[in-house]
This record gives C-alpha cells, sequence and structure tokens, in this order.
C-alpha cells in the first residue's frame, strides 16, 4: 500500500479533495451585502463547485486505490517526463525563485534592468555558455521595453530608475 | 446589393485606403501574435488615429486589426504552445505537435487558411443573412445563455486528453477560479480575502499566460541540458498540401458556421467558438483518437471557428446597435464619433459605410490568407532560436504581455503564480485547456442561472418551457456522451 | 565579462541622466509626456470620453498624453493607483461616479478626499427606455403598474447595485424586479427581445436603438431636458423628484503643486471647448459638463448625499 504515496494521482486527487473542502467552507463565512438576491444568492454556484470537486476527487483516489491494489507489484516503468524528481525540478524551481525575486525587484528597479539581470540569471542556471547569449540579453529587454512602449503604448513599470 | 458591394470594393481600392487596410491587417497579426495584446487592445490604441480619417478609412483599419489579431493568436498557440489570445487556446495542442515533428509549415499554414476561410464564409453570412442573425440573437435571454454555458462545460470531456475525471478535476478548479471576485449579482466579494485587486476577478489572459506560457518555459528548463537538437529542419518551411486542406474544408465550414452563429450572440466570442468547433470536429470525425497529436483539423477547427466570430460579432452592431464582442464595442465608438449612429437606420442612412465594411472584410480576409502565408517562413525561424535564448525570453514576454492587458502588477503576479500552478498541472498531466475554458464559461453559467432563476422568480422552468434550452440540453448529454463512449473505444490513444 | 561590464556602466550612465531629469520645477511643467489613468477598460464610455479628452488636450499641454487603462474593483483599482501616484502632475486620474458609490459601500479605500480636483468634463443623466411595442405609454403608467404588481416588472440593470433604479424605487416606495446585466450592451438585446420590460442608461447608449423604433423612451433623470431628445420629459416634469446620471471628471493625487494644477485646468478647460471635442461629444450623444474646479468638488459632495442616503437605504 506504500506505493500509493508515488501516485501522482493520489497526490492529485487528495489536494484537490482540500481545496474543495477549502472552498466549501469559506462559503459559510459570506454574509448578504446590501443588495439581495432572494434564490440562489453568492453561495450557490461555489458550494455546487466544491462538492462536485469532492466527488471527483474520491472518484480519482477510488480509482488509483484499487489500480494500486490490482497491481501488486510490477510497478509500471511510469513516464520520466512527468517524474517528480529533485533532479528534473531543482532547475525550475531555482527560475521560479529568480522570478519571485524579479517580481519584488521590479517595481524599484524597474523594468529594463530587472529583466536583464532575469535573463541573465536564467542564462547562469542553464549554463549557456555563448558569450552572445549574455549580450542578446539586454539588447532584446530594451527592444521589447521600446515596441511597447513607442509603439503600443504602454508603460512598463519604471521603478525609481525611471525606465 | 451587388450594385452596393461593387461601391464597397472601389473604396476600398483606393491609395488613401488599401494602404490602411494592409497596415492593419499586418499590425493584427503582430498584436495577435504577442500574449497580452489583444484584438480589442490594438484596436483600442489605433483608435484615436482614426479620429481625422474618413468612416471608411477609419472602419477599414480597425476591422483589419481585428481580423489579423484573431488569426495571429494561433501563431505563438502553434509554434511556442502559448496562445497569444485565449482564442487560441484550443489551436495549441495540435498545432505544437505539428511543429514538435518539424512541420510548422503546415501548422501555420493550415491556420491561416482555416483562418480565412472562416472569416470569409461569416463575411457572407454577415452580408446575406444578418436581419435573420439578428432575430436568432435576439432569442437568447439569461436561460439560453446558461445553457449555452453548460454545452460548452461539456466540452471538458472531449479536450481532457486521457482521463476524464482528471480533466473534470482541472475544469471544476477553473470553475471556482472564476468565481473569485465580486458576485456578479449581489456583489459581495468572494475569496478576494480583502485584496481590492481580486474584486473583479481574476483576468483571463494573465492565468491564461501562466498556464500556458510560463508553466511550458519551466518544463523546457528540465531537459535544456541536454543534446540541442538538431534544428532547422528544411520540412520547417514546407506548406499544408491542397489534398489535406480539401480534406478539411468540411470541417472548417462548419466551424465558420458555428464561429458566426456564436458570434453574432452578444456576449458569446471567439474563444468559446473555438471550443465549441473543436469539439463539434472531434465527435464528428472518423479518428477523434488522432486529436491532440498533430491532426490537421486539430487546427482547422478551432481557427475557422474563432475567426468565424468576426462577422457574427457585427451583425448585432449592425442589426440593433449593440457590440457583439469587446472589439465590435470599439467600433461602435469609433463609428459614433464618425457621427454615424450604428444599428438599423445605418443601412438606410449610410449603405455606402456598410457596405464599405463588408467590401473591406472580404479583402482583408484575403489580405490576411496572403501576408499570413508568406510571412511562414520568417515565424517559423522562431523554432530555429536556440531553447536556451527563447525559454528566457519567452518568460520575459510573458510578464510583459500580463502587465500590458491592465498596466497592473498585480497581474503579473497572477501569471507567475499560475506559471508555478501550470508546470504542477502539466507534470500531473492535467489538460490546461478545461481550466481556461471553465474560466470563460463559468462567470457566464452562473449570472445568467442566477438571473433566469430572478426572471422566473424562483422557479427552474425555464429549463424546460423554452426551445433553445432543451435543444442545448439535448446537446449537452449527446457531447457528454459520445466523448465518454470515445474515450472507452480508443483507451490507449496514440499520444497524450 | 568585460562586455557585461560596459554595458552595465551604461545602465548606470543613463540612470543618472534620468535622475537629473526628474528633478524639474513647476514652472517648466510640463517637460514630458502625462499618463491618464482611465479605471475602465479600453472600448468603453469612459475610456471614449478619456481618449477624446486627452486627444484635445493635448494641443494645450504642448506634450503627449498617454492614457492608461488600469482596471478592477468597478473602478476601484484603477482610482486607488491614481491617488497614490506621486503628486506631480505627471499621473492624471479620470474619475468617476464610482469614486463616491464604492467607498460609502465598503468597496474602496479611497474617497474623493484622496484626490486634487482639475475639471469636470462630462454628465450623463439616465434615460428610461421601454420596447417600442411595450404597453407602458408614458412614466405613470409603468410606476403604477409596479405599485400594482410588486417586484413583478422586469429591470434590465446595466449595474450592481443600479443607483438610478435605487433613486426611484426610494422615491416611490415601489420596487421592480432587478435582473443585473453586465453593461448596456447586454441589457439592451434583453429588453428588445422582450426578456425584460425596460432599463435605464445614458443616451449615448440607447440613441441607436430608439432611432432605429426599437426602444422608445419614457422619461430621462435630468434637471431640464436635454438636446438630444427634446421630446422626451424629464422625471421632475412627470411628477416625480428623481434627478440621476453619472459623471465623469479629471483629478491628480492630493499635495499637487498649486501651480502645476492651475496648468492642468487651464488646459483641459480649453480642451472641453475645443470645438473638436465639442463635436465628438455631440456625436456620442454624451453630455458636456464644464465645471471649475472649486464646483467640481461642491457637485461631489452634493452627489455624495444622494448617494449616502440611497446606501442607507439599502
Amino acid at each position: 500500500m506504500k506505493n500509493i504515496l508515488k501516485k501522482t494521482d493520489f497526490w492529485v486527487g487528495l489536494i484537490s479533495l482540500l481545496l474543495g473542502i477549502f472552498v466549501f467552507s469559506v462559503t459559510f463565512t459570506f454574509k448578504q451585502t446590501l443588495i439581495t438576491d432572494n434564490f440562489l444568492g453568492a453561495t450557490f454556484f461555489p458550494r455546487i463547485i466544491s462538492v462536485v470537486m469532492m466527488l471527483l476527487s474520491i472518484a480519482l483516489l477510488w480509482s488509483t486505490f484499487t489500480a494500486v491494489k490490482n497491481s501488486s507489484e510490477d510497478e509500471p516503468a511510469g513516464d520520466n517526463s512527468t517524474a517528480f524528481t529533485i533532479e528534473r525540478m531543482k532547475r525550475p524551481f531555482s527560475v521560479i525563485f529568480c522570478l519571485a525575486v524579479y517580481y519584488f525587484l521590479l517595481r524599484l528597479s524597474g523594468f529594463c534592468i530587472t529583466s536583464t539581470l532575469l535573463f541573465w540569471a536564467m542564462l547562469f542556471i542553464i549554463k549557456a555558455e555563448k558569450k552572445k547569449f549574455y549580450v542578446i540579453a539586454p539588447v532584446f529587454v530594451v527592444i521589447v521595453y521600446a515596441v511597447f512602449r513607442y509603439l503600443f503604448l504602454v508603460q512598463l513599470p519604471t521603478g525609481i530608475v525611471g525606465f | 446589393m451587388f450594385h452596393l458591394l461593387m461601391q464597397g470594393f472601389q473604396s476600398v481600392f483606393t491609395i488613401q485606403i488599401f494602404p490602411l487596410l494592409v497596415l492593419g491587417v499586418a499590425g493584427g497579426i503582430i498584436i495577435g501574435s504577442l500574449p497580452g495584446l489583444t484584438a480589442t487592445m490594438g484596436v483600442a490604441i489605433l483608435l484615436p488615429f482614426t479620429f481625422g480619417m474618413s468612416p471608411t478609412a477609419a472602419l477599414v483599419m480597425l476591422v483589419g486589426i481585428y481580423i489579423g489579431a484573431i488569426y495571429g493568436g494561433s501563431i505563438a498557440a502553434i509554434l511556442l504552445r502559448t496562445p497569444g489570445t485565449p482564442a487560441a487556446a484550443a489551436t495549441v495542442n495540435d498545432g505544437n505537435a505539428l511543429v514538435r515533428d518539424g512541420k510548422a509549415g503546415v501548422a501555420l499554414s493550415m491556420s491561416a487558411i482555416a483562418s480565412f476561410t472562416g472569416g470569409l464564409v461569416s463575411t457572407i453570412m454577415l452580408i446575406t443573412l444578418s436581419p435573420l442573425l439578428a432575430k436568432f440573437a435576439l432569442r437568447f435571454s439569461a436561460p439560453e445563455y446558461f445553457m449555452l454555458a453548460i454545452f460548452g462545460l461539456t466540452i471538458i470531456a472531449s479536450i481532457s486528453s486521457n482521463n476524464i475525471v482528471k480533466g473534470f478535476i482541472g475544469g471544476f478548479f477553473g470553475l471556482f477560479l472564476a468565481t473569485i471576485g465580486m458576485d456578479p449579482v449581489t456583489g459581495f466579494p468572494r475569496f478576494t480575502f480583502g485584496n481590492i485587486q481580486m474584486l473583479n476577478g481574476l483576468s483571463i489572459i494573465p492565468v491564461l499566460i501562466g498556464l500556458f506560457a510560463v508553466a511550458e518555459a519551466l518544463i523546457q528548463l528540465e531537459d535544456i541540458l541536454k543534446k540541442q537538437e538538431s534544428s532547422s529542419k528544411v520540412t520547417n518551411r514546407k506548406l499544408v498540401s491542397f489534398r489535406d486542406v480539401l480534406k478539411v474544408s468540411p470541417t472548417m465550414v462548419k466551424s465558420a458556421f458555428m464561429g458566426t452563429l456564436i458570434g453574432c450572440i452578444p456576449g458569446a466570442g471567439a474563444d468559446i467558438a473555438a471550443f465549441i468547433s473543436y469539439n463539434e470536429a472531434k465527435r464528428s470525425s472518423k479518428t477523434p483518437g488522432k486529436f491532440g497529436s498533430g491532426h490537421l483539423p486539430g487546427i482547422a477547427a478551432p481557427e475557422a471557428g474563432n475567426n468565424g466570430v468576426t462577422g457574427g460579432a457585427l451583425v448585432p452592431l449592425l442589426t440593433l446597435g449593440v457590440p457583439g464582442d469587446a472589439v465590435a464595442a470599439i467600433l461602435l465608438g469609433a463609428l459614433i464619433i464618425q457621427g454615424i449612429a450604428p444599428g438599423p437606420m445605418l443601412f438606410e442612412k449610410n449603405p455606402e459605410i456598410v457596405y464599405g465594411l463588408f467590401s473591406s472584410m472580404l479583402i482583408g480576409n484575403i489580405l490576411m490568407l496572403v501576408i499570413g502565408l508568406t510571412c511562414i517562413r520568417f515565424f517559423s525561424r522562431i523554432v530555429d532560436i536556440p531553447k536556451k535564448l527563447i525559454v528566457p525570453m519567452i518568460l520575459i514576454l510573458s510578464v510583459v504581455g500580463s502587465f500590458a492587458i491592465n498596466n497592473n502588477l498585480f497581474d503579473v503576479f497572477v501569471t507567475l503564480v499560475f506559471g508555478v500552478i501550470g508546470y504542477f498541472l502539466v507534470k500531473a498531466e492535467i489538460p490546461q485547456s478545461p481550466i481556461v475554458l471553465a474560466l470563460i464559461l463559468g462567470p457566464m453559467a452562473e449570472s445568467n442561472l442566477r438571473k433566469s432563476i430572478l426572471m422566473y422568480e424562483g422557479s427552474w422552468s425555464f429549463l424546460y418551457t423554452r426551445p433553445i434550452t432543451i435543444a442545448f440540453i439535448v446537446l449537452s448529454v449527446f457531447s457528454l456522451v459520445t466523448s465518454m463512449r470515445m474515450k472507452k473505444s480508443s483507451p490507449s490513444p496514440a499520444d497524450g | 565579462m568585460k562586455k557585461i561590464i560596459s554595458l552595465l556602466s551604461v545602465f548606470a550612465i543613463l540612470t543618472t541622466a534620468v535622475f537629473a531629469e526628474g528633478t524639474q520645477d513647476a514652472a517648466a511643467y510640463p517637460t514630458k509626456s502625462i499618463n491618464l489613468i482611465v479605471p475602465f477598460s479600453a472600448g468603453g464610455g469612459t475610456d471614449a470620453v478619456a481618449r477624446a479628452l486627452a486627444k484635445s488636450a493635448e494641443k494645450y499641454l504642448g506634450q503627449s498624453i498617454v492614457v492608461l487603462n488600469k482596471t478592477g474593483g468597478s473602478g476601484a483599482v484603477g482610482m486607488t493607483a491614481g491617488a497614490t501616484s506621486t503628486p506631480d502632475g505627471y499621473t492624471v486620474t479620470m474619475i468617476t461616479r464610482e469614486i463616491v458609490s464604492l467607498p460609502l459601500m465598503g468597496l474602496a479605500q479611497i474617497t474623493p478626499d484622496d484626490f486634487d480636483l482639475i475639471r469636470l468634463a462630462n454628465m450623463d443623466p439616465a434615460l428610461l427606455c421601454v420596447k417600442e411595442d411595450s404597453p407602458y405609454e408614458n412614466i405613470q403608467q409603468l410606476v403604477e403598474a409596479a405599485r400594482a404588481d410588486d417586484g413583478g416588472i422586469r429591470f434590465a440593470s446595466t449595474a450592481k447595485p443600479n443607483f438610478y433604479i435605487l433613486a426611484l424605487e426610494n422615491n416611490q416606495g415601489i420596487s421592480f424586479n432587478q435582473i443585473p446585466f453586465n453593461g448596456a450592451a447586454e441589457a439592451i438585446p434583453s429588453v428588445i427581445g422582450g426578456h425584460t420590460d425596460f432599463t435605464i442608461a445614458g443616451p449615448g447608449e440607447l440613441i441607436a436603438q430608439i432611432e432605429g423604433k426599437q426602444l422608445r423612451p419614457l422619461a430621462i433623470m435630468a434637471p431640464e431636458r436635454i438636446k438630444a431628445l427634446p421630446d422626451v420629459p424629464t422625471f421632475k416634469e412627470e411628477g416625480y423628484d428623481v434627478v440621476s446620471g453619472t459623471w465623469r471628471g479629471l483629478a491628480v493625487p492630493k499635495g499637487t503643486p498649486e501651480a502645476i494644477k492651475t496648468k492642468l485646468e487651464d488646459a483641459f478647460a480649453k480642451a472641453i471647448a475645443d470645438p473638436e471635442f465639442v463635436s465628438f461629444m455631440e456625436n456620442a450623444k454624451l453630455g458636456i459638463y464644464d465645471l471649475s474646479s472649486e464646483d467640481f468638488r461642491e457637485y461631489i459632495n452634493s452627489d455624495t448625499a444622494v448617494i449616502t442616503d440611497i446606501v442607507s437605504k439599502l
């Protein structure tokens, strides 16, 4: 039965079950507002959604359990591309971390500088050797900035540096 | 009518106007292909520049952008798995599967041809049938919208690759996301946790960019150190063969027809049309198992469907004076600025404008095809950019796109969060499209259900007393049953 | 690595250049383009007014005006962003009636007092319309029908909550069955299609259907009849003391230097009187209502009183 913990579907089912319970319980904090709706109210739809979500998760959990039971020992080889291993996930996670830092720096140091730094950081993480790539990074960022600023009239965050 | 149409053609083929149309279509394709820049935005940005133009010139340019942008959305969807607009989300799987096989040219040309067919059929329907279509649109009220949304949600079964339960879990997650923000009837803030940024709910485009573009970039990072593929395959440039186009033409025409019908209902747009067309193409296909693995109808149907909306969306504008979608709303503004009130009087008072619009749509669609096909050599170069360079570029463009849509940094945050969620979804083999579909249809389903109940003062009888709702109930059941059957008969599809 | 360092130094030089530019006195204002925040999406009525006004004000300011649509929270997001921006005159916000109503309903943390007002540009009275072949010939018949059938007459509401209908309901002690639609574009077809009985919206949003004989106006919530629809009586004429409408004006964050405010007000006053803007507003059937910054403040105060009264009765 330990195998079940290795099954992605088990975790999918569990997380969505928890989400369903969470959504269901939050609806009980909804109060009637100034404007009234005598029939279904603000809670009806989220409750229906959460109940169906719980049922679907239970169905998924059930089918995973039975599948594990029936398959006994011979573990299916499993698709490598979806494996949750540290080896596979360390680079995506480093980049996610960079993106989080990037988001907070964006309002401070503006789009151009922060994005160039992000670009360089990612090139470093993916071990890009070519020097050319490091030069392309700021050029690309500045072109994007200029196109959006002057052509599409979108002022990207400037931070305190002004660009 | 032909006489007026000829006059319209004459007015478009002038030195002042024709270049504007070319500019509009080309600009639209670029805007559409960049995630975060939508047809609505492109049209709105250019609106002030049209103030000084003649009414025909202004409309021609704006219509060009509209047509171009809806097609443009498919380019990024196909090449980078990043739908440029929500309407291109249904094209992602089949389009990108072909690119991985080194057939970028085939996918892009299929999309251009399908978009052209969709636009053309729908323009012809607009010209010939608009009073009839308007009558159809007016029969839609809250109960019909509600059932249309429910029917749309049953499509989840057919777009969730191989595990329907997981597809529906994704779909209901999307429905939950759709309830975030102010409740559509009473204005009660739900699941906002006191954050005013969330009062109007999650904007769909930042979620879309996160789920597709950011997630895809993160997935790519896993294998990025492995051998660089021998890029620049010669086959990349090859276009779709004439025989294949002929084979999918019934699908394209059918999708265009459905797109037009959906387009003429105010409030239902290109995104819904694309998914419904995809679903119908798959349902009626003899080889439904091939969908999702680079099957041509999987590109042709949604692209013909979403461009089919372009003509339909103008039906309510011209016959009722109300816009069929956000872009039509801006066209309405453009007409008003020119001193022309759109609506039923337009055909009598300003036929030259109506027919100028019709002919510019016909020519605009041809231009879109020509520009689309000639630029494929150029677009498909994107595939040749080294992965180590394109992944950071996609991430930065995702940030820019999500910011641009509302000029709001919170949307960047939403994109990044959904990027991480999307990454886990891909790893857990939960398809992303059901979430997007549910996010589009959720608010439509809820607000119209509650509107219906209000209209019927608490009774649910609208479900079985109105002919169109009954038709949709039948269609929904049919759609669910057939896709369940499909899954059973083909337990192991060739490719997820 | 040298390349990177040289690039970084280029960035540093550019940074200082920008900083130097930023510290200028009000006399030279404006020295760069001005952002105009529109708290609603591109393509709507507020956006149309803002873009037309920006275009004509550019002439008098000598700098370009960039329209930024910052949407969300029924306008709360954009107006909050505007109120909390740097008070240097380079961020102007289009404020609308929601700046009064949202804080009163507890849906926004900012109030009109967070802004220094520049100029009121537009006011649109609310127009009540029924379907062309509706049995209701005038507003009295509709009100009496509602009195007889409490909550039975279906009203296609363009927003939630709808202050126009609430003003009428409170005034007459009647109630309608309010069906909330997402804007006039969705409410109008439902009236034409016969799914609801009537709607209330701005004249600009209804004029096409009125001219096309699909909708019939019954009465307008204006102090007096409007030029665009001279035959439509006001609610007051018909015996109901209901005046309501929406408005749009310009504001800057509180604490903006006086000299800059004066320059902005001068420029926008000229822009509002500009023939190009006037003809745009006439074509779009949008009402020009030009109030100076002081009068604008008083106008907001009186509107606050009206909405406070309505909200307290909810």
